[in-house]
C-alpha cells in the first residue's frame, strides 16, 4: 500500500509554518487544504448539518471523581458520604456539591459511561484531547485546532482557538502548522500578552520608532532576498495592526461589570470561563479552560467539595450567561476530565485513577437537554452504552459538522482523522 | 560502562564484513542545478551593507588547517563543475558575530568584538575559533542544540533525574566526550541517578518502544517508527525489524526502584526480579523459594503495613533508576497480522542492517548494540554526525533531512559527504576538532549567501546560508546586552541537586542494608506509635459525618494528613537518621536560574555610579526593573523548556516533544514581544550592561554608534548615518531609547549573517 501525500515534509512544513497565530496571515495558511482529503476505513461516516457553532471545553484536570460529581449512584455503598440532588431535569440527579449546576441540567446531557485505557495522568489527558494515545514520534492535534484546520476562523484578528491553562504539555496544534495553533493564555486576567503600549510609551513615540525602525531595516531587507526576513517586515506591520484593533477587547476582561465578575468568581478558573464567553462571542470558535487540583488520592470527601465549589460557581455562571444571551444554543459546553476515580475508598480516605468508568458532561449546543447517557453498576463498570474518549470526540465533532471520516496526513505521512475510529453518539441531538 | 577497549574488540571482531558498503547509494545527484547568474547580479545589488563592510578590509585568510584546505578543494570543485562563483568573503566584522553566534551561542561584547578586531594577528580567526570552542559559551550553546535532539525537558515525571541528566550533557560536552562514546555511555547506562545523570536517557520516555525508535532516529538518522504498528509504508522495514531493533534496548527497566523492597506484590520494587524471568523460569523460582514466599504470605498483614508507611518515603526514589535484565524481551503485539510470526511471539534481538550485534562472552546485548550503534563501521552512524555538524556550521546538510535516512538517500556532495565522515572518524568523534575544521574553512568564512536556496534544490555551498538565530541565541544575546558575559555559570555545578542526590543515595543505601525484615520491623514500630493518634482521629471523623458538619470534615481532613506526614517522616528518620531526613523533607526545589543563589541582580560599582547619578525616582524605577528583569541567566541555566507565551517558546524554542522541534518563523507574537515586551524597557534601562558602557560615550552620535557595535558588531553605514543625523535632530534626548527599540524590532538583529 503506497500513499501518496501532497501534504509537505516535515522540514517543508517548519519552512511553511505560518506567520501569524493571531490571524493576520502572511502566507496561506494550510487551513483550507484539502489535501489528502479521502475517506478512511474505520472512522465514522456520520455527517449532519453542525448544530453547534462554537465548543467551551472544560478540562478538569486531575481526574475528577465521577462518584461525587455527574455519575452519582443514589443509595450505592460506593458513594462514601457524598449525597445526590435533584436537578432541574426530571429524573437527573447530580452530586449535592453542585447545587448551581444542578439548575441547568435540563439544557445538558450527562455521559456516565466513559471508558478509557489510560490511566496515568499524562497519557489519560493527552487521549482526551487528541483520541489518540501517547505514543511514537506523532503529537496530534487537539479538538480546537482541528476545528480551525477544517473550517478555518470566522474573525480574522483573533485565532482559532484559545487556551486558557497552565498547562505546559497540551498537544495545541499537534502536527498541524501555527496557523492553527490555539493561543495559550496563562492568566485570563492579563489579557492578551504584550499586545498594549508600555505605560512609558506615548502613542506618537510608539509610531515614531515603528517607522524607524523599518527605515534602519531597509538595508538589511534589501541586501537578502530571504522569505523569513521579508516575513519578519510584515509580522510587525500586522502586530501593530493587532494593537490596533477593535477585537482585541475581547481578551479584556476589565471592560466587564464588577457584578459579573463576582458571578463567575475571581479566581482563575471562573474568570477563564468569563474569557471564554467574551472571545466566544467575538468569534474564537474553540476555547479550553482547564480546572486543576483534581487528584483526590488523600480526603477525597473534603476536596472535591472545595473543588465543586469552584467549578460550581464559573460553570453555572457561565451556563446562565449564554442562556441569558442567546448564545446557548450555537455553544456547545464541555465538561471533561482523563479519567474517573476509583469507587473503593482507600485507606487515605482518597480516591485513586479510574479509566474503567467516568462521567462528563455536554450542554447546549443542539443537545437534547434533561438527559443521562450510558449507565454503570455504582460507578465501577459501565453497564450500558459504553464509549471512548475517541466516541466521545466524534460526538463534539458532530456537532460541529466535522468531517470524521477526513483523512489528514502527518508531516510523517501517516494518517489520522479528527477522532480516530471514535462513533459520534448521535441520539443525544 | 563500556570503553575503548570492547569497542576496538568489536571492531576487529567485524571483520570486512560488518557493514555492507552499499547501504547508502554512492551515485551522482541527479538534479544539478545550473549556475543562476541572473540571480547573482540582483544579489550583488543587494550588497549595499556587505559591500560596505568589506571596505573594512578583508582579505580572504587562508585556510590553516590541511583538512580544512582539502574540504575547500571539493568545494571549490563543486562550483567549477556547477559554474558558479563562491560568495565574497566575509568581513571581520561580520566573521567576529558570526563566530560568537555559532561557537558560543551569543553575540559578542563590545569589548570581545575590538580585542578581535584590533588584534593585528593573521591567524586570528582561527585563534579566535580556538578561543570559543574551549569556552563554557560552546557548552551552553551545544547543549541548546543537542537539549532539541535529545528532548531534554524538566516537564518529566523524574525532574531530579532530568536535571542530573542535563548537567551530565553539559559536563560531556564540556569535557568534549568524543561522540561515540557519549553514545555508547548513554545507551549502556544503568544504576541511580546518583550513580550518572546518562540515566536520563532511558528515562526520558515511558515506553520502550517509542524510545528505541527515537534512538535510531537520533544517532542512524532513519526513521522506523512507522513499523512500531505495521510494516513501513514508505521505508523496507518490517513490523518483524523493529521488534528485533527493539529487543536490543528492552530490558532496560525504568519503573523499579532498582533494588527489592518487600517482595512480590510490594510497590513494583519486587518486579524486577520476576519480570526478567521467562514462564519456566518464573515457575522454577516459585517452587525454589516456596519457604521464603510463605513466608511472606505469612508476612502480609505485616506487608500491608509497611507499604502503607513507605508509601510517601519511596515517592522520591520514583524514576530515578534504571537496571538492565539480560533476559526480558518484547513480544510482538496481540493483533500481528504478517505470516512470518504469531501474535505475542517473544522476539529475540536483531538489527536493522549490517552484522548482528552478537554480545562477546560476559557482554551484555544492550552493550553489543551500543557497540554496534556507535561504530565507524555503522554506515549511518558517522554519516549522521558530520552532516550534522556540517549543517550546524552552513545552515544546510548535504543530506535533508538529517534524520530520514533511506537506502536511496544521495547526498548532494558525495565526495564532500565521505570525506567529513572519514574526517569525523580521524578525528575520532571529537566535536570540537571536528567543528575547528569547519569554521576554519574559506567556504564558512565567506559571505552569507543573499538569495535563500529553494526548497529542495541542491545548494553547492558557495558560502554558509542566512540564518535566524536560535531563540537560546536571541536570547542569550539579550542576556549579554542586560548584563554582560554570563557564560561560566554553565559549568557550575548545581549544590542542592548533588546534596539531593547524596540524600536519595543513602537512603537506597539503607533501605537495603535493613533489608526486608528491618523495614517491616521498623514500619510496625512505626505505626504503633501512631497507633492511638489514628484512632483519635477515626473517632472524630465518625463524629464529623454523623453531624454533616462541614467544617468538622475538614478539620479531620487536615489532621489525617498531619498524621499521615508525621508517620512518612518518622519512618525516614528511622531508616535514615535525623539529618539526612530532615534535608530530603525538604524536598529538591530546582535552583535553575540561580545556582547557589548567584546570578541575579547584584550591584556593580558601575551601577552604583549610576544610581548614584539618578533622582529618587529614576532609581525607584531602575532598581524595579531590574529586579523583575529576567535576563540573567542563559537559556542553558534555566528550565527548559520554557512556559509556553515564555519569550524562548514565543520565538521558537523546542517544546522538547518531538527530535529537534524548534522553529524560527516570525510571528506575531514575536513582533508584539519586542515591540512591547519588557526586553527593550530592560536593555534600557540605566543599569544594563549596555547602557552602561554607553554612558562613556561622549556625544548621542557616538552613543548611537555604541548602539549598532552592541547590537551588530559594526559601525552604522553612511546611509543609516544620515537617518541616525535626522534621529538626533528631532529627537534630542530620546534618540538613544528610540533607537535601541528600533534595532531591538528590526530583522537584522535576529540573524547570523
Amino acid at each position: 500500500m503506497k500513499h501518496i501525500s501532497s501534504e509537505p515534509t516535515r522540514r517543508d512544513f517548519i519552512l511553511r509554518t505560518a506567520q501569524t497565530c493571531l490571524g493576520v496571515t502572511v502566507l496561506n495558511a494550510l487551513a483550507s487544504s484539502k489535501a489528502g482529503a479521502v475517506p478512511f476505513e474505520g472512522s465514522s461516516k456520520a455527517k449532519q448539518i453542525a448544530t453547534a457553532r462554537n465548543v467551551i471545553y472544560l478540562y478538569m484536570s486531575g481526574g475528577m471523581s465521577h462518584l461525587d460529581t455527574f455519575g452519582v449512584v443514589p443509595g450505592a455503598d460506593t458513594m462514601g458520604p457524598t449525597k445526590a440532588i435533584k436537578t432541574s431535569a426530571d429524573g437527573v440527579q447530580i452530586s449535592e456539591y453542585l447545587p448551581e449546576t444542578a439548575k441547568y441540567m435540563h439544557r445538558g446531557v450527562i455521559f456516565n459511561s466513559l471508558a478509557s485505557t489510560q490511566g496515568a495522568h499524562a497519557q489519560g489527558n493527552y487521549f482526551m484531547h487528541t483520541s489518540y494515545t501517547l505514543r511514537g514520534a506523532t503529537r496530534h492535534p487537539s479538538m480546537g485546532a482541528w476545528l480551525t484546520r477544517f473550517q478555518g476562523k470566522s474573525n480574522a484578528t483573533l485565532p482559532g482557538s484559545v487556551i486558557v491553562t497552565g498547562d505546559s504539555k497540551h498537544p495545541g496544534p499537534g502536527f498541524f502548522d501555527a496557523s492553527v495553533a490555539p493561543l495559550v493564555v496563562n492568566n485570563p486576567a492579563a489579557g492578551l500578552q504584550n499586545s498594549h503600549r508600555m505605560t512609558s510609551l506615548g502613542e506618537s513615540d510608539f509610531d515614531y520608532r515603528v517607522n524607524l525602525s523599518a527605515k534602519l531595516d531597509a538595508g538589511f531587507q534589501n541586501a537578502y532576498n530571504y522569505k523569513g526576513v521579508r516575513n519578519y517586515a510584515d509580522v510587525y506591520k500586522d502586530a501593530v495592526k493587532v494593537m490596533k484593533s477593535e477585537d482585541l477587547v475581547a481578551f479584556d476582561l476589565a471592560s466587564e461589570p464588577e457584578k459579573v465578575h463576582e458571578a463567575y468568581g475571581g479566581d482563575s478558573f471562573g474568570q477563564g470561563c468569563l474569557l471564554a464567553r467574551r472571545l466566544v462571542e467575538h468569534g474564537v470558535r474553540f476555547v479550553e479552560v482547564s480546572l486543576g487540583g483534581w487528584d483526590t488520592h488523600n480526603e477525597n470527601f473534603v476536596r472535591v467539595p472545595e473543588r465543586c465549589n469552584t467549578l460550581d460557581q464559573g460553570l453555572s455562571a457561565l451556563l446562565g450567561d449564554l442562556d441569558r444571551r442567546g448564545m446557548l444554543n450555537e455553544t456547545l459546553v464541555v465538561l471533561t476530565s482523563e479519567f474517573g476515580r476509583t469507587p473503593h475508598i482507600n485507606g487515605n480516605n482518597g480516591r485513586d485513577h479510574y479509566p474503567k468508568a467516568f462521567s462528563s458532561v455536554m450542554w447546549g449546543g443542539g443537545v437534547r437537554g434533561g438527559q443521562v447517557y450510558g449507565k454503570t453498576d455504582k460507578g465501577i463498570e459501565v453497564s450500558e452504552n459504553k464509549i471512548t474518549p475517541p466516541d466521545f470526540n466524534a460526538t463534539i465533532g458532530y456537532a460541529l459538522g466535522l468531517p470524521l471520516d477526513t483523512v489528514v496526513y502527518s508531516p510523517s505521512k501517516r494518517p489520522f482523522t479528527v477522532a480516530d475510529k471514535g462513533q459520534p453518539v448521535t441520539s443525544i441531538f | 560502562m563500556e570503553n575503548s577497549k570492547s569497542f576496538n574488540a568489536v571492531r576487529s571482531l567485524g571483520a570486512n564484513t560488518l557493514f555492507p558498503q552499499n547501504n547508502i547509494k554512492k551515485s551522482e545527484s541527479p538534479s544539478f542545478q545550473g549556475a543562476d547568474t541572473s540571480s547573482f547580479a540582483t544579489m550583488k545589488t543587494r550588497l549595499f551593507i556587505l559591500v560596505a563592510a568589506l571596505t573594512a578590509g578583508t582579505a580572504l585568510h587562508a585556510a590553516a588547517l590541511p583538512e580544512a584546505q582539502k574540504i575547500d578543494s571539493f568545494l571549490s570543485k563543486e562550483w567549477q563543475k556547477n559554474n558558479l562563483k563562491p560568495n565574497a568573503p566575509a568581513s571581520d566584522e561580520v566573521m567576529v558575530r558570526r563566530l560568537y553566534l555559532d561557537i558560543a551561542g551569543r553575540i559578542p561584547s563590545v569589548e570581545e568584538a575590538q580585542e578581535f578586531m584590533q588584534s593585528k594577528n593573521p591567524g586570528k580567526r582561527a585563534e579566535l575559533v580556538d578561543k570559543l570552542l574551549a569556552s563554557d559559551g560552546f557548552t551552553s550553546n551545544m547543549f541548546n542544540y543537542w537539549a532539541d535532539i535529545l528532548r531534554l525537558s524538566d516537564n518529566v515525571k523524574g525532574r531530579i533525574t532530568a536535571e542530573a541528566y542535563a548537567e551530565y550533557v553539559k559536563d560531556c560536552l564540556k569535557k568534549n566526550k568524543p561522540y561515540d562514546q557519549f553514545v555508547r555511555d548513554l545507551m549502556t547506562t544503568e544504576g541511580g541517578v546518583w550513580d550518572s545523570g546518562a540515566i536520563g536517557f532511558y528515562q526520558r520516555d515511558d515506553n520502550k518502544l517509542d524510545h528505541l525508535a527515537y534512538t535510531v532516529q537520533v544517532f542512524l538518522g532513519t526513521s522506523i517508527v512507522c513499523a512500531q504498528c505495521h510494516n513501513h509504508p514508505f521505508d523496507k522495514w518490517t513490523q518483524m525489524d523493529y521488534y528485533g531493533m527493539a529487543a536490543f534496548t528492552y530490558g532496560m527497566d525504568t519503573k523499579g526502584y532498582g533494588f527489592t523492597v518487600i517482595g512480590k506484590g510490594g510497590n513494583k520494587a519486587g518486579a524486577p526480579a520476576l519480570k526478567g524471568m521467562t514462564k519456566e523460569e518464573r515457575k522454577k523460582y516459585l517452587a525454589e523459594h516456596k519457604e521464603e514466599i510463605q513466608k511472606q504470605m505469612a508476612n502480609r498483614e505485616g506487608l500491608a503495613e509497611v507499604r502503607k508507611s513507605l508509601q510517601d518515603v519511596l515517592k522520591p526514589l520514583r524514576y530515578t533508576n534504571v537496571t538492565w535484565n539480560e533476559k526480558e524481551l518484547p513480544s510482538l503485539p496481540k493483533d500481528y497480522k504478517y505470516p512470518d510470526a504469531k501474535g505475542g511471539q517473544t522476539i529475540q534481538a536483531k538489527t536493522l542492517f549490517g552484522h548482528n550485534a552478537t554480545p562477546v562472552e560476559g557482554q551484555t546485548r544492550i552493550t553489543a548494540f551500543a557497540n554496534w550503534m556507535a561504530s565507524p563501521e555503522n554506515p549511518r552512524f558517522t554519516t549522521v554526525i558530520a552532516n550534522r555538524m556540517w549543517k550546524k556550521a552552513f545552515g544546510i546538510g548535504l543530506i535533508e533531512p538529517v534524520d530520514e535516512i533511506t537506502d536511496s538517500t544521495v547526498a548532494s556532495n558525495t565526495e564532500l559527504m565521505d570525506y567529513l565522515s572519514q574526517l569525523m572518524i580521524e578525528k575520532k568523534y571529537s566535536i570540537k576538532d571536528f567543528l575547528r575544521v569547519l569554521y576554519n574553512t574559506d567556504g564558512y568564512q565567506r559571505s552569507a549567501t543573499a538569495t535563500e536556496v529553494p526548497l529542495g534544490e541542491v545548494y553547492h555551498f558557495t558560502g554558509p546560508v542566512l540564518r535566524r538565530m536560535s531563540a537560546e541565541q536571541i536570547w542569550d544575546s539579550m542576556v549579554l546586552l542586560a548584563k554582560g558575559n554570563v557564560d561560566g555559570e554553565t559549568s557550575e555545578q548545581n549544590a542542592r541537586l548533588h546534596t539531593y542526590l547524596g540524600d536519595l543515595k543513602s537512603l537506597v543505601d539503607n533501605m537495603r542494608e535493613k533489608g526486608t525484615e528491618g523495614l517491616i520491623e521498623a514500619a510496625k514500630r512505626n505505626n504503633e506509635a501512631h497507633d492511638e493518634d489514628q484512632k483519635k482521629i477515626e473517632e472524630l471523623r465518625k463524629q464529623a459525618l454523623a453531624s454533616g458538619d462541614k467544617e468538622m470534615m475538614k478539620e479531620v481532613a487536615d489532621k489525617a494528613n498531619a498524621l499521615r506526614k508525621k508517620n512518612s517522616n518518622d519512618m525516614l528518620t528511622a531508616i535514615l537518621g535525623e539529618e539526612r531526613a530532615e534535608d530530603l523533607r525538604k524536598g529538591y526545589v530546582s535552583s535553575k536560574g540561580g545556582k547557589g543563589g548567584k546570578g541575579g541582580n547584584q550591584i556593580t560599582p558601575e551601577m552604583r555610579a549610576a544610581l548614584a547619578a539618578m533622582s529618587k525616582e529614576e532609581r525607584r524605577n531602575a532598581i524595579a526593573l531590574g529586579t523583575t528583569m529576567t535576563l540573567t541567566h542563559r537559556a542553558s541555566e534555566i528550565s527548559s523548556p520554557a512556559k509556553p507565551g515564555h519569550f524562548l517558546r514565543t520565538f521558537g524554542q523546542s517544546d522538547r516533544e518531538l527530535i529537534s522541534n524548534a522553529n524560527d518563523e516570525p510571528s506575531v507574537p514575536q513582533a508584539l514581544a519586542l515591540l512591547n515586551g519588557p526586553a527593550s524597557e530592560v536593555l534600557n534601562n540605566p543599569l544594563s550592561k549596555m547602557r552602561l558602557s554607553l554612558s562613556k560615550a561622549a556625544t548621542t552620535e557616538e552613543k548611537l554608534d555604541m548602539l549598532y557595535q552592541s547590537f551588530l558588531c559594526r559601525a552604522p553605514t553612511a546611509q543609516e548615518k544620515v537617518i541616525l543625523g535626522q534621529v538626533i535632530q528631532e529627537r534630542g534626548d530620546k534618540a538613544v531609547n528610540d533607537v535601541t527599540h528600533a534595532i531591538i524590532t528590526g530583522s537584522q538583529f535576529l540573524y547570523i549573517q
